[in-house]
Parts: C-alpha cells; sequence; structure tokens
C-alpha cells in the first residue's frame, strides 16, 4: 500500500545563499540542501535548491504540500536602506503632538532613504472620542494629493491620535487618497500595525510603507520559480513572531517579516536539538543573535524595541545581538566571545546555566566552552534550522486593542480580541477548524479617565491547503 | 557655568529615569521633546541655586496625568509655553527662571523643554528629589510656598486656572482638571521668589541626574559597573550611598487593579500592587507599589521606607523598571538610594512618609546603621560586587 508524501518545502533566502529543506508529515527532515546565490540571477539559486531536494527524495511537484519562504530581503532593505519607498508621513495630530515631529530620532541615512516627506494635518481623538483638531477638510486633502505627486512619493503613512480606539479618521483619509491617487497606491494605517503609543506606532507605520516595494520581491521569485516547476501548492511567508502568513497578507505587512529569521531559527534549532526549552545562539556573517525557546515557542516581544535604528512596537523575536563580522574557518575574537557570553547571561536571565544550542549558517565558529551552559550542542542541520523552524511552524494571527470598560466588559473584551485575531489567522491562511489561542495577554492603561484594557491575542493554526486540513 | 545641551538631554533621560524610583513615566518621549526643543531654541542654562537672585520669580513646571494619553497624544509645541504665560499674564510679572516640579521621570526632560522654548534658564533644583504622584508633596509646598495661581492647559488651547485654599485642595482640583482636559495637561505653578525657593526646594537634583547619566553612559555594558556608576555619584550628594537590596527574579507580582474577576472592573487609576523577589541567596524582598516603588520588605522587617528612592533595573537589559511594566519572570536588581534630608524632616514625613502612603508604620531611613541588605556591611558603605 502506498503512502502519500506530503512534504513542506521550506526555503530561506539570504544574500549569500538559499538553503532548503523538505519535511515530511512526521516532521522528519528528510532533504537538506544550501546553493550559493549568484547576485546577477537570484531566481537560480532557488529553482536550483528546490531541484535539487525534490531529486533528494525522489519526490515530485504534486507531493509539497504547501512551501514557506523564510526572506532576509525586508531586514537587508531596511539595514542598508536600499530599495525602500518615499513615504508620505502623515500624522493626524495637530495641534497635538507638534513637540515631536514624526521621524525626530530617525538616523539621518534612514530618513533620507524614505523621503522625509511630512505632513502633520489637524485631527486626532482624545480617549473619549472627541477630536483633538478638526479632521482634515477637502482642500487639505486636495493640497496633501498634490503635494504627494509633485514629490512623486511612493507609499503614505497615515498615523492618527488614538487610532487603535478610534480607527474612523485614518480609514476617511485613506479612503479620500486612494480616490485620488488610485487602489494600487500603497497606504499603511497605524491602527493595524500597533497599540497605544504614537511614536512606535508611527515609526513602525512608515517602515511597513516604505517596505512595499521590497515586501513582496522575494515571494514573487520564489512563486515563479516553484511554477515553473510545477509546484502549484500554497506559498507562505514566515512572520517575526514564529508563525506564518498568506503571501497576500505579507504584502500588506512586510514590516512584519523583518525578523522572520531570528524567530524561525530559533525553534528550528531548538527542534532540531530535541529541545523544548533552551537558550540558542544563531550564528550568522553579520553576528550572533541569542535567544529563548520555552515550550517550543521562540520568546517574544511587542513593547517598544529597536529595529533598524527606530523604536518599534511590533511584534518581534525576543533577542540580545552581538554585531560582529563572522567568518567561517577564523574563530572567534576573545573580545567577541566576552560579548557573547554577556549576551548569553542576558537571554538566560538567571544565574543557573542551560543548554544552549548554537545554529545558524556559521555555528561551527563558536567554541564549545562557553560560560553559563550546561552542554553546547551544534545539531547536524545547524546551518538550516531557519528552514526547519519555518516548515514546522503554524499560521498565526494577532489583535491588539484597547477597549474601554465602560462600554465592554473583561470577559467581552478578552473574547473580541480573539474573535479579531482568528479572522486575521484565517486571512493569513489558516484552518479554522485547528485554530487555538497561543497567548491572551492584558495590561490595564493606568490613570485614564473610565478603566481602559489593552488585550493582546495571538492565535495559531494548522495551514489551510486545498480546503484540506494538514495533518501534522 | 552648565549648559544642557543634546548630549546634557540625553544623559538626563537615563539619570531621571534612576530617580524615578518605579514612576514618573517613560524618560525616552521627554527626552524627544527636549531634544526638539534644545535643536530648535538652543542649549538650556542650568542655573546653580546659588546663583539664583533672592527677589527673581520662579516658576515650577511640569505634566500631569494620564502617562499613556501622554504617550499617545503627544505635546503640542504651544502646550509647553501656554501654561506659563497663562500664569504670568495672571501675575502680571515675568518669569526669571523656571524650575521643574520632579526630576524624577519624565517630567526632568519636560522642564527642560519649557525652558528651551522660553528662553528661560532652568533652576537645578526639584520639588521631590525623585518621583511622586501627589502635588501637595512637593517640597516648596511643605515648606510652606503656596502653590496657587497655579495653570493647566491642553492642546486645543484650554487654559484652566485654579486658586485653591491649600495645596491638598490644588491636587484635588487640578487631577480633575487634568482629566477634563483631556487626560493630560501642562501645568505651571508654585510661583516663588528665589529665596523661597533656596530654602525650600530640594537642591542639585538636576545636575545630580546628568552626573548619574553620565557615569552610567562612561561605564561598562556589565551590572556591576553600571551600580558603581549610580553608587559614585549619590554617594558624593545629598543622597548617599546606594544600596544593593537584592538580586533576583520576580516570583509573583499582585496588581489590585487586575485582582477583581468579575465583568466590570472597579479598577483604581494607579498601578497598585506588591512584587515578590526571590533573591539570589534564598531570602524573599517585598516591594509595594502605588506608582513609584514605596516600601521593600524582607523576612517581616522593612529595609526601604518611603521617601526614600527604591530603584529596580532589568539585568538583562541594565535599564530601570516601571512599577506599571513590572512583569513576572524579570531578572532585577533592586537598589536603595536615601532621599536628601529636606524630605526626612517630620513636617516633610507628614506629607511625603509612609502613612501618606497607607503603611502604618514610620519611616526608617535607609542610611541608618544597622540597616541590613544584601552588599551592605551597615557601616553605610556599600560593597558592590558578586
Amino acid at each position: 500500500m502506498t503512502v502519500l508524501a506530503s512534504y513542506v518545502l521550506g526555503l530561506e533566502l539570504d544574500a549569500l545563499e538559499t538553503r532548503s529543506v523538505l519535511m515530511d508529515q512526521y516532521r522528519t527532515i528528510r532533504a537538506w540542501v544550501t546553493v550559493p546565490v549568484n547576485p546577477d540571477r537570484p531566481s537560480a539559486s532557488v529553482e536550483e535548491a528546490v531541484r535539487q531536494i525534490l531529486d533528494q527524495c525522489a519526490a515530485g511537484p504534486a507531493d509539497v504540500l504547501y512551501a514557506v519562504l523564510v526572506s532576509d530581503h525586508c531586514r537587508a532593505a531596511l539595514q542598508e536602506r536600499r530599495g525602500l519607498a518615499r513615504v508620505a508621513v502623515i500624522r493626524l495630530a495637530s495641534p497635538a503632538g507638534t513637540a515631536i515631529p514624526p521621524l525626530l530620532d530617525w538616523p539621518e541615512d534612514l530618513q533620507m532613504a524614505v523621503g522625509g516627506a511630512i505632513f502633520e494635518l489637524t485631527g486626532g481623538f482624545e480617549l473619549d472620542g472627541r477630536t483633538i483638531g478638526p479632521e482634515p477638510d477637502d482642500q487639505a486633502v486636495a493640497r496633501l494629493v498634490s503635494e504627494i505627486r509633485r514629490q512623486k512619493l511612493e507609499a503614505a503613512a497615515i498615523t492618527g491620535v488614538f487610532s487603535p480606539v478610534h480607527p474612523m479618521q485614518e480609514i476617511h483619509l485613506a479612503a479620500a487618497l486612494t480616490e485620488a491617487l488610485g487602489p494600487a497606491f500603497p497606504l499603511a494605517l497605524s491602527h493595524w500595525l500597533g497599540s497605544i503609543g504614537l511614536v512606535e506606532r508611527e515609526n513602525g507605520t512608515v517602515l511597513n510603507a516604505a517596505l512595499v516595494h521590497v515586501g513582496p520581491r522575494a515571494a514573487e521569485t520564489t512563486t515563479r520559480v516553484l511554477t515553473r516547476l510545477g509546484i502549484t501548492s500554497p506559498v507562505f511567508m514566515a512572520q517575526n513572531d514564529g508563525t506564518l502568513m498568506s503571501l497576500q497578507v505579507a504584502a500588506r505587512f512586510p514590516i512584519l517579516t523583518a525578523r522572520c529569521a531570528t524567530g524561525h531559527g530559533l525553534r528550528g534549532a531548538a527542534h532540531l536539538s530535541g529541545l523544548s526549552d533552551c537558550a540558542v545562539l544563531l550564528c550568522r556573517e553579520s553576528g550572533i543573535d541569542g535567544g529563548l525557546v520555552r515550550n517550543d515557542f521562540p520568546g517574544e516581544i511587542s513593547s517598544p524595541r529597536e529595529l533598524a535604528g527606530v523604536r518599534v512596537s511590533i511584534p518581534q523575536p525576543d533577542t540580545v545581538s552581538v554585531a560582529a563580522q563572522i567568518s567561517p574557518g577564523t574563530a572567534l575574537s576573545p573580545e567577541v566571545l566576552e560579548r557573547v557570553e554577556l549576551a548569553l547571561d542576558r537571554v538566560r536571565g538567571r544565574p543557573d546555566p542551560m543548554p544552549v544550542v548554537c545554529a545558524g549558517p556559521l555555528a561551527d565558529q563558536v567554541p564549545s566552552r562557553l560560560r553559563g551552559t550546561t552542554g553546547l550542542t551544534r545539531p547536524a542541520l545547524a546551518p538550516h534550522c531557519t528552514a526547519v523552524g519555518a516548515a514546522l511552524a503554524p499560521v498565526g494571527g494577532r489583535a491588539d486593542l484597547v477597549y474601554s470598560l465602560d462600554r465592554w466588559t473583561r470577559k467581552g473584551a478578552q473574547a473580541d480580541a480573539i474573535r479579531r485575531a482568528r479572522k486575521f489567522a484565517v486571512e493569513a491562511g489558516a484552518d479554522p477548524a485547528t485554530l487555538e489561542v497561543a497567548r491572551l495577554d492584558e495590561a490595564t492603561l493606568t490613570y485614564l479617565p473610565g478603566n481602559t484594557l489593552r488585550v493582546s491575542a495571538k492565535v495559531t493554526a494548522k495551514a489551510l491547503v486545498s480546503g484540506k486540513a494538514v495533518t501534522r | 557655568m552648565v549648559w544642557l545641551d543634546e548630549q546634557a538631554v540625553r544623559d538626563l533621560e537615563r539619570g531621571a529615569a534612576i530617580l524615578g524610583s518605579g514612576g514618573g513615566g517613560d524618560t525616552y518621549l521627554g527626552a524627544l521633546v527636549a531634544l526638539q526643543a534644545v535643536r530648535k531654541h538652543g542649549p538650556v542654562r542650568l542655573l546653580a541655586p546659588y546663583e539664583l537672585a533672592d527677589q527673581a520669580l520662579v516658576i515650577s513646571v511640569a505634566f500631569m496625568g494620564s502617562p499613556a494619553v501622554f504617550d499617545e497624544k503627544l505635546p503640542g509645541e504651544k502646550t509647553l509655553l501656554a501654561a506659563l504665560e497663562a500664569l504670568q499674564e495672571h501675575l502680571g510679572r515675568q518669569a526669571e527662571a523656571l524650575v521643574p516640579v520632579e526630576v524624577g521621570g519624565r517630567n526632568c526632560l519636560s522642564a527642560v523643554a519649557t525652558a528651551a522654548a522660553a528662553g528661560l534658564p532652568l533652576v537645578d533644583a526639584d520639588g521631590f528629589g525623585r518621583a511622586f504622584p501627589d502635588l501637595q508633596m512637593v517640597s516648596f509646598g511643605i515648606y510652606g510656598v503656596q502653590g496657587c495661581p497655579f495653570v493647566l492647559v491642553n492642546e486645543p488651547g484650554d487654559v484652566i486656572i485654579i486658586r485653591a485654599a491649600d495645596n491638598h485642595t490644588l491636587e484635588h482640583l487640578a487631577r480633575g482638571a487634568a482629566q477634563g482636559l483631556g487626560g493630560v495637561a501642562h501645568l505651571a505653578g508654585y510661583p516663588m521668589l528665589g529665596a523661597q525657593l533656596k530654602e525650600t526646594a530640594v537642591l542639585g537634583t538636576v545636575s545630580l541626574a546628568l552626573r548619574i547619566g553620565q557615569h552610567m553612559r562612561r561605564a561598562a555594558p556589565r551590572l556591576d559597573d553600571i551600580l558603581s556608576a549610580i553608587n559614585e555619584v549619590t554617594s558624593n550628594s545629598t543622597y548617599g550611598p546606594m544600596r544593593l537590596l537584592c538580586r533576583g527574579q520576580v516570583v509573583e507580582l499582585y496588581r489590585t487593579a487586575a485582582e477583581t474577576e468579575s465583568g466590570a472592573i472597579g479598577a483604581p487609576r494607579y498601578a497598585f500592587g506588591t512584587a515578590q523577589i526571590r533573591c539570589r541567596h534564598g531570602r524573599h524582598l517585598q516591594v509595594q507599589f502605588q506608582n513609584e516603588f514605596l516600601q521593600a520588605e524582607s523576612e517581616g522587617k522593612v529595609v526601604v521606607s518611603v521617601p526614600d528612592l527604591i530603584t529596580m533595573l532589568d539585568t538583562e537589559t541594565l535599564q530601570p523598571l516601571h512599577a506599571d511594566t513590572l512583569a513576572c519572570g524579570q531578572h532585577v536588581a533592586v537598589l536603595g538610594i536615601p532621599v536628601p534630608e529636606i524630605m526626612q524632616t517630620p513636617q516633610a514625613l507628614k506629607c511625603v512618609g509612609p502613612r501618606s502612603f497607607g503603611y502604618d508604620i514610620d519611616y526608617q531611613p535607609l542610611d541608618r546603621p544597622g540597616r541590613a541588605g544584601e552588599g551592605g556591611d551597615g557601616s553605610g558603605v556599600v560593597r558592590v560586587g558578586p
């Protein structure tokens, strides 16, 4: 009796190499390859990697249930200030907000890369729904549109005060811009991308808009290659928090892939070592990221953290970074080693040593004797940990909202946040029958009139493929 | 002559956070306001109290209200000056200098911003020596200065002028006014003469915050080096040696706001609660907080009591922690810093002692010999190290 193979194809793309794994329905890695990238023909390495890996398993295109793509290109674009769109940075807050203009604390080169076109308009809401300034009228919108055209801006980021509670002004302005500039003009609305805390939410929204060209590029290349090879199954993009999302959702939220390689690398490294709880050191050419895995999940953080030199509040892997030039065959300098040990101290938190897994393309460069470890594992597939992590990952959805407890009960607010997170997950390609609540966090916002509760919900699910549940 | 420029703003951002004692708001946004103001208007002269003329008019400035609203609404440029201008108009007199209400936390930075925008010097002093929640707790008020006339403004430009019978009433009225103004308001109040400030303010606190920030910046990014940096500054000031009370992990967190299980939470407005910390040597430390960390107990004995400062550092990030964002599982170092003597007098303790916060104990100063803390040998000298 033949058993129908159903593989998940994991693909990790970075500047130097394409790494791929093929995982079977028992979560066993059946094949793995690494193909160097030819910068003149980036799609060639993807095609070569997929061909090789299918050959190794004697598998055909129809055996691939779905593919997952972990790509470093958004992170690299932000880091190198390359390929970023010129963004109309629109804030609806005046007369509030003018003491801290948009992009105030941004590195100068990043500010220049996104164009620095700032529009501080009247608008915004008080918490109770009264407006701070009048919503921009038709003339103000016309002036804005005219400037966007004149400066040839390529995307717009709209941030309004208290939009996570009152999103209407952002939505109205977006509709007006779409009408004037056409539905293809990329827009990022801040209430999609963060909770209370204007500067961090605005920063994340602007970065999201700036990535609008870069975001879909890797997905397009990969989809073309897969189609050419006869693989028609769905492709999912890896998210920062260790889950997956559909390409359509990823195209709207490229910022949610800006640290996807780290998030998935952590999980993959733990899995390859057979550990549910461990510290992980991900070793790449640009440095070492240290993070924790607990209960198979990579540690994540949504409170403000730096990304590309800018403070944002999007979900990110909770890691400590040691920036350093690492090359194969060269041992780490004593100075870098010291910083790695300090990073490990911080990652561990408590003084007791714990198992450490070294993974990533340059895992071999970290010596076995490190302070604070009960044992250092370098799993055989260490360079492929990120592709492995992505192949294992569930589809994820989240919602992070603020509720007035004068209108909601606490249970009602929790239920609403979960409902919205589930909706996001289904849009992202989740099988609704397998949705689970992975995290539910609450925080009261202190000193506020009335009682306000911030609820953050994250749900995960198996991927929905061709209307069938994935049995793994 | 000390000028507060962009680097000073960055250093104050760190130092003011240490003096926040778990409250005072996140200094990052305050630093951004100050940076923008200093870039636009030039550096601020930090005036030593002795340089202040006895007859000069000094006005104290701050934001009050919800930190969450501040984080979201962000102040308007005009707001920084509107309260000051309205108060000056009401008094019929211009201020010669400004002084922060509060050196701990965000308000230290916003005072720098207001001074920059106004083109006035900032006096090296404040009303708390740390962060505190209420207006009647300022040292100026404790020693007889009237808070009123007192002005509050918001972004749309509404102005409320308060004349209250006493400073307790002022706090009550101002709190309601700030809510009515949208949740956060900029204030100008406690108008006083230079001579009065010299008698009643906590002196030298802005430069202390600056020095703490400078020393922390220069220290290696290791906990022990950071602790030494802080101790070096406080030991050579009106505060006194810093005590490392405990290094450990937050194992239990009890917040009164989160306790109610029923649908509608009748929560108090503030972050109130208790943190239980398991120390490395096995002992436990309980830290009580009401926005700020107020009291630390170990083995049934009070180790630090308000008004002395309790600061918690996250040992992973080396950043100071706020009471409202403290989480179970965090690895912390808990520090005690004695408050300057002007806040330890019987008169002061009536407003800022333990009983003002509902703790029925007498104040026990941190630097009294015999106080036991991890790393302290009772001589008043703190050994900082493993």
